[in-house]
């Protein structure tokens, strides 16, 4: 049995594993653009006096439309705030219910998505966060050893 | 060479630094127990670590040295002049011992065993009438006082401390942005105390932090002596303000950079002693460390009285290495040729083949310091000596900033590196003005470039006001819409999927709670290519790029038989007509007066000549150059295509323009060579 926080980008239906989440935003987040950042990095953000890089899902993804909620994940001493379009529940999976994820995926996703469950009323694909954070540092060049951006 | 090896070395060496000066204090205050005690327990050190790394002469020598000490040290021996020569004799061997093994890797052969043979006599009382010493009760007691005055901290505390003392700091803020809309009167008192109390926290420990930046300056005799010993050359140094405090933290950023000059000035500035004769000055070269305090910033200055630094080398150097084109550099005045000197790697090249040298990682100097917050300048007076200033600002963690503006957003920039904040207008003294389509300032009497920061942040910024940033050689202006305001911030590092970015030095959270980024000045300069060149970047690279893209408007005029000819627009100054009996002929070339001073002119081609003749006047900055043509024709503006680039010097190459083949003319390139000599481009 696995567990995991559920949320929508796009229409779609996709989850992490519940326990890589520390914490979910809701309301308008103040996010600062950074100019010159990748295109998936919505900016930085004030989260309790530190400052989180914020990651916009929707545009990792290649979807339209702006964002509501966000999820905090930690990746090598940092956080990030997932930007989402809605958060929904922590849900109890069996690992028998997952699957590998189907070789039509289109491009975009295939890195970020490790496998997909059969639910009831439809798909959902579970990502691999640290898989989709690491990208942000380019090809490979993982910054592990920066001070903690507390 | 291993890690432990080259840590001994340095560790070493900066302990016997320290025990030179100890023992001469020794030789005056022989009674001083606790000068005794200190200088034992550095040899005792250098005894053990040398048993541990296997290197037996050293440790010989110093455990015979040793030996004696501890019989001073027990009052059994008194340490007079004769003993104290003889310790600093076996210093002396110690460090040309560790000299040998920091150049070879091992230690080098040699007999020390007339030394140790003296050694053992003092240390066996059979050279010296043993003599019991009673250690003074007033020496120990100076001792106590001065330990009672001082006290350790551990590091670790103090930066626990100054990270909590930061966040005071930013709740202050917030406390302070808070009361703008609420004024009840007792909240307003106590956010009074609570700033008063932050700011003597802040200051607390902030002093705690201070050390002596004479710290610093402990190991460089030694290294100086090594490097002069190892060149044959004398040098002396001299130490002004060691006593100057700087954050500790700051000590270590600076460390490197420092060691760096000084090696610098020793290694390439001081020429050897019978070169110096040459120049009437004393065969011992001198470099002078300088530390003050100065508006809330500690300046280092290292200065040499060497050769100074020469522009041509440098300038021939940086031709040979790629980074300019021989044309471009005689376009660059000597100020501008020196700043090649922090180009990466341009020092190795230099290095190598010993020329007049300068520079190994200046590179790194600069970037050193400039993370810091801190700035570098540099004079140089050939055959005088050359001094690099740093300023440095005095803590690492609570950075004094303006907040500015760029459309919707706010970015910080640490006032440090801003010299100051003028209002973007095309008028008056200080304006902006057009150069080849690139707005450039005019600051009193110099051009600087202009960073734009909507446009650089891509946003909807505008032009309101110009902080003008940076020191002397790569002074820009940053545009933006205005300066909202300053704020004490505590940057902190950019997450690291954006520390890439070269532009943010950092980021930090303001006061009102949101999050900016740090703009870095250096980053900024870079972006607009103004690091380093920033006259030659903003007036050259503009208009030659627009010659070969783009629209370009240019004058086109006929000289002599040749074909058509033209020059870029802006390069011109005026159109000029002139009595042909008013151009003269001086030194060996042709100038004609104009304006108060003597105007070089150049031909393009041979000129059918005639009562009046016609001048196309450019001008570059201050210089002023006259190209003598037979007719103006026509003013156009086409994008064109160049052909035939650099074919020819003093033009830039041809092109088609309106259907008729024309000459470019290079007009840069012509501006550098009349101001330089007679023999110019030309009468083919």
């Amino acid at each position: 049995m696995g567990q995991y926080l559920t949320f929508s980008l796009g229409g779609r239906l996709c989850g992490i594993p519940a326990l890589s989440a520390q914490d979910v935003l809701r309301g308008q987040l103040a996010v600062t653009r950074v100019p010159g950042a990748a295109p998936e990095v919505a900016g930085i953000m004030n989260l309790r006096g530190r400052i989180v890089t914020a990651v916009c899902l929707r545009r990792k993804f290649g979807l339209p439309g702006g964002q509501g909620m966000a999820i905090v994940v930690g990746h090598g001493g940092e956080l990030y705030s997932l930007m989402v379009d809605a958060v929904h529940e922590v849900l109890s999976l069996d690992d028998a219910r997952r699957e590998e994820p189907p070789a039509t995926l289109e491009p975009l996703w295939r890195d970020a998505v490790k496998s997909v469950a059969r639910l009831d009323d439809g798909l959902l694909a579970i990502l691999d966060a640290t898989a989709m954070i690491g990208e942000l540092h380019g090809n490979g060049k993982t910054h592990e050893n920066m001070p903690d951006s507390r | 060479m291993d890690d432990l090896l080259q840590e001994f070395l340095s560790e070493t060496a900066e302990n016997l630094g320290k025990l030179d000066r100890d023992l001469v204090t020794l030789e005056r205050n022989p009674e001083d127990a606790e000068l005794i005690r200190r200088i034992f327990r550095v040899v005792h050190t250098v005894k053990g670590n040398c048993g541990f790394l296997g290197l037996p002469r050293l440790e010989r020598v110093a455990h015979h040295a040793e030996n004696v000490l501890g019989r001073c040290r027990e009052g059994k021996i008194k340490p007079t002049q004769a003993t104290v020569t003889l310790i600093l004799e076996s210093l002396d061997r110690i460090k040309s011992i560790t000299g040998g093994l920091a150049t070879a890797g091992a230690e080098p052969e040699g007999d020390d065993s007339a030394l140790i043979e003296r050694l053992d006599s003092v240390f066996n009382g059979t050279a010296m009438p043993e003599k019991k010493t009673e250690v003074s009760a007033l020496a120990v007691d100076a001792a106590e006082d001065a330990a009672s005055k001082s006290l350790r901290v551990r590091v670790e505390t103090l930066e626990k401390l100054m990270a909590s003392v930061s966040e005071l700091v930013l709740a202050r803020n917030q406390l302070l942005q808070a009361s703008r809309t609420n004024t009840a009167g007792d909240i307003q008192a106590s956010l009074h105390r609570l700033s008063q109390t932050v700011t003597e926290v802040q200051e607390g420990v902030t002093a705690a932090r201070l050390q002596p930046v004479g710290h610093l300056f402990e190991r460089l005799p030694r290294m100086l002596r090594d490097v002069a010993t190892a060149l044959g050359k004398k040098i002396a140094l001299e130490v002004e303000g060691a006593e100057t405090e700087i954050d500790r933290q700051m000590l270590d950023m600076i460390r490197d950079p420092l060691t760096h000059l000084v090696r610098n000035a020793a290694g390439h500035g001081i020429e050897m002693p019978e070169d110096r004769a040459a120049y009437d000055k004393p065969a011992e070269g001198k470099i002078k460390l300088k530390a003050w305090h100065d508006g809330g910033k500690v300046v280092i200055q290292v200065s040499d009285d060497g050769r100074g630094l020469d522009a041509r080398l440098i300038g021939e150097k940086a031709v040979a290495r790629g980074l300019v084109t021989p044309e471009r550099l005689r376009e660059m005045d000597e100020k501008q040729i020196l700043q090649f000197i922090y180009m990466p790697g341009f020092s190795t090249a230099v290095e190598v083949t010993a020329l007049s040298g300068r520079g190994v990682g200046l590179d790194v100097v600069l970037g050193n310091v400039r993370r810091i917050g801190g700035t570098v300048e540099m004079d140089s007076k050939p055959g005088r000596g050359v001094s690099f200033t740093l300023r440095l600002p005095l803590t690492l963690s609570i950075v004094q900033s303006l907040v500015i503006a760029a459309g919707k957003e706010r970015y910080a920039l640490p006032q440090a590196g801003v010299r100051e904040i003028i209002r973007y207008t095309k008028k008056g003294p200080s304006r902006v003005e057009d150069a080849g389509g690139t707005p450039v300032l005019r600051l009193r009497d110099t051009l600087l470039p202009l960073a734009h920061l909507g446009r650089i942040a891509g946003n909807s910024g505008g032009e309101g006001v110009i902080v003008v940033l940076g020191d002397g050689a790569t002074a820009f202006g940053l545009v933006a819409d205005g300066v909202l305001g300053t704020e004490e911030i505590v940057v902190k590092p950019l997450p690291s999927a954006l520390c890439h970015l070269r532009l943010f030095s950092g980021s930090a959270i303001l006061g009102d709670g949101g999050v900016v980024t740090v703009l870095d000045a250096g980053g900024l300069a870079e972006h607009i290519g103004a690091a380093g060149f920033s006259l030659a970047a903003a007036q050259t690279a503009p208009k030659q790029k627009q010659v070969v893209e783009d629209k370009t408007q240019l004058l086109l005029f006929r000289a002599g038989s040749g074909a058509a000819c033209a020059v870029p627009l802006p390069m011109v100054y005026r159109l000029e007509e002139f009595d042909a009996a008013k151009i003269e002929q001086a030194g060996g070339r042709r100038v004609v007066q104009y304006r108060g001073r003597l105007m070089p002119l150049v031909e393009t081609s041979p000129l059918k000549g005639g009562p009046r003749q016609q001048v196309i006047v450019l001008n570059d900055r201050d210089k002023l150059l006259g190209l003598m043509v037979d007719s103006i024709l026509d003013i156009v503006e086409e994008k064109i295509a160049l052909q035939d680039a650099g074919a020819q010097a003093g033009v830039l190459g041809s092109a088609i323009v309106r259907g008729q083949a024309v000459d470019i003319i290079d007009a840069i390139h012509l501006l550098g060579a009349g101001q330089k000599k007679g023999g110019v481009w030309a009468n083919t």
